[in-house]
């Protein structure tokens, strides 16, 4: 059992976690909530709701790419790094966040959106006229009411990150302890023959999935008992 | 204490491709602190509310509440909802489902101290009678229930204006009824300018001192609430406000106020209620002449009964009390006088097509 790739799987979706909660829901949130009438404004809107999506649709492999040429050491984004930190982003842990937090955007970004389309802007219009800002009414009202499907985005970008291939493959390689993830190790231990070690960990991955899709179920239902209520 | 207290707008918003908002009026709050806005549906009233709430914003114009300036198209100022420091309550007042009554009703108090944010939420609890519904969820409380709270939410911050956008229209009548009465009580005790949104006429003459009368946008009319309602300025006023019948004036022999008046070119406006009845000629005063009708429908409506009566292929509609219908067992298709005193009917200018007839 390779406990040194799970770790660094489970290091790898908290971080994606993380980053997607902090980047996610302001993406979201202005998504949801931004009104204007002019049509320019509006595709590009549109075009960056595409866009967040693409991942849902694009094989794994082809992001992997496009990543590893965004962040290679030829690259603007790669270069910068390199001289900031004197390493490089391909085959780093660094490089394998960044893959995740794209490939798994929109299994944060959607929930989020989804949420906050469905509050009723009668509420926030309630607040403010109550004297509450935009900012305090996000925190007081906005959050909590739309804490469901928050948690659900979360969850989902945890999981995503935790069981994904081809992006890691691609942009991290098979690198003991640096890169290689709890699927790499699965497909390591398959290709040597090792089918005991791949089954306990396909086993393990398969129950904490389980409790995952669970756990977003019963969020799911309080969020139709709050939506009944509201 | 100030000695006066004015809200002026002169604003303009188009709603959509056929109807645009153009509204200008000053308001003296002092004088008259609540002012019913009084139209048909689609008149653009919602949106007004909103706007003076700073919810939308207007296309052009200025709105100033006292000195302070809320909106200026040209200089680019729109001070945002937050800092109007005014109270809004809509149609279907929404609690926050996730705060129980007592949290909903202090939810805007944040800035103030616990101690006095405490007393002034049981001040308002008691003012309310809401008593009892403290820890309850917004889903355990029936329509009234939820209207008053939101309304002692409304309330908690001291807005300095409140804008009530038709704040009973989704109760059911019992509720509606004691709800408004209710309300009546709470404005005069609490000396709160408001503005009212309605379509409603009970509802405007049991609160409102003053009303603004919507058409299509604009202000058609403002004035005293008894004032607008017995004396349209035009016929589209007139049809605004229901008056049921409307009938095109002719020139007597006897006498010619119509012409000293503006010719043929009037119409009479005649509220329903203004009409008596009777079967017997010798019932109707001798200065009056009576119009002859036969009844040709009977509605019943609650505490009054609406008739229809065909006089000569005029159509008549009179409002009389159940008591007064009861003595007189009015039935379909029989005779009857009409009349109306002179004081009770009022003329206004046709100046568009020629129009007439009842609603």
């Amino acid at each position: 059992m390779d406990w040194q790739a799970l770790w660094l799987s489970i290091q790898l979706a908290l971080a994606t976690t993380l980053i997607l909660l902090v980047v996610g829901l302001p993406l979201a949130h202005w998504l949801a909530t931004f009104q204007t009438k002019s049509k320019v404004v509006l595709h590009f809107m549109n075009s960056i709701e595409v866009i967040v999506s693409l991942p849902l649709v694009l094989p794994p492999t082809v992001i992997g790419f496009y990543v590893l040429s965004a962040i290679g050491p030829q690259s603007l984004v790669g270069h910068f790094y390199e001289t900031l930190t004197g390493g490089l982003l391909p085959f780093s842990f660094m490089g394998l966040l960044i893959g995740s937090c794209i490939y798994s955007l929109p299994f944060a970004v959607q929930p989020f959106l989804a949420s906050f389309r469905s509050l009723d802007q009668r509420l926030i219009e309630a607040s403010w006229c109550l004297g509450v800002s935009r900012l305090e009414t996000f925190f007081r009202l906005v959050l909590p009411l739309c804490r469901p499907g928050i948690l659900t985005g979360i969850i989902l970008s945890f999981a995503h990150t935790l069981g994904e291939f081809g992006v890691v493959l691609m942009i991290g390689g098979n690198i003991d302890g640096v890169t290689r993830t709890v699927s790499v190790s699965i497909f390591d231990d398959v290709q040597a023959l090792n089918y005991l070690a791949a089954g306990k960990m396909s086993v393990i991955l398969l129950l904490i999935s389980f409790v995952i899709l669970s756990a977003v179920n019963s969020f799911q239902r309080s969020s139709l008992r709050l939506w009944q209520q509201n | 204490m100030a000695t006066e207290l004015k809200l002026k707008f002169k604003i303009k918003k188009r709603l959509s491709e056929r109807f645009t908002l153009e509204a200008e009026i000053q308001l003296d709050l002092l004088q008259s602190p609540i002012t019913a806005v009084f139209g048909p549906s689609g008149s653009g009233k919602t949106s007004l509310l909103r706007c003076l709430a700073g919810l939308e914003s207007p296309e052009y114009g200025e709105i100033t509440f006292q000195n302070e300036i809320w909106f200026d198209g040209a200089q680019g100022i729109s001070v945002p909802p937050q800092l109007r420091r005014i109270g809004y309550l809509s149609q279907e007042s929404k609690l926050f489902p996730h705060l129980n009554v007592k949290q909903n009703i202090g939810y805007g108090l944040r800035q103030l101290p616990d101690k006095e944010a405490k007393v002034r939420v049981s001040s308002l609890f008691s003012l309310l009678k809401l008593e009892g519904l403290e820890n309850h969820s917004p889903s355990q409380l029936s329509g009234g229930e939820t209207q008053r709270v939101a309304l002692a939410r409304t309330l908690a911050p001291q807005p300095r204006l409140l804008l009530l956008d038709e704040p009973l229209s989704a109760l059911d009548t019992p509720s509606r009824e004691s709800l408004r009465l209710e309300l009546r009580r709470l404005l005069k005790h609490l000396h709160l300018p408001a503005l009212l949104v309605t379509h409603d006429r009970t509802e405007t003459c049991t609160l409102a001192d003053e009303m603004l009368l919507m058409e299509q946008g604009r202000i058609e009319q403002k004035g005293r609430v008894d004032e607008v309602f017995r004396y349209p300025r035009s016929i589209s006023a007139a049809k605004a406000l229901g008056v049921e019948n409307l009938f095109r004036a002719v020139r007597s022999k006897e006498t010619k106020n119509a012409e000293k008046r503006g010719g043929e070119n009037q119409l009479v406006c005649i509220r329903a209620e203004d009409i008596t009845l009777t079967r017997n000629q010798e019932a109707v005063p001798t200065d009056l002449t009576p119009m002859v009708g036969i009844i040709q429908d009977i509605v019943q409506e609650g505490a009054l009964v609406r008739i229809r009566i065909d006089c000569c292929e005029v159509l008549l509609y009179a409002l009389i009390t159940r008591a007064s219908f009861e003595s007189y067992s009015f039935k379909n298709l029989e005779k009857v006088y009409a009349f109306v005193k002179p004081e009770r009917t009022h003329l206004i200018q046709d100046r568009n097509s020629v129009e007439g007839g009842g609603p």
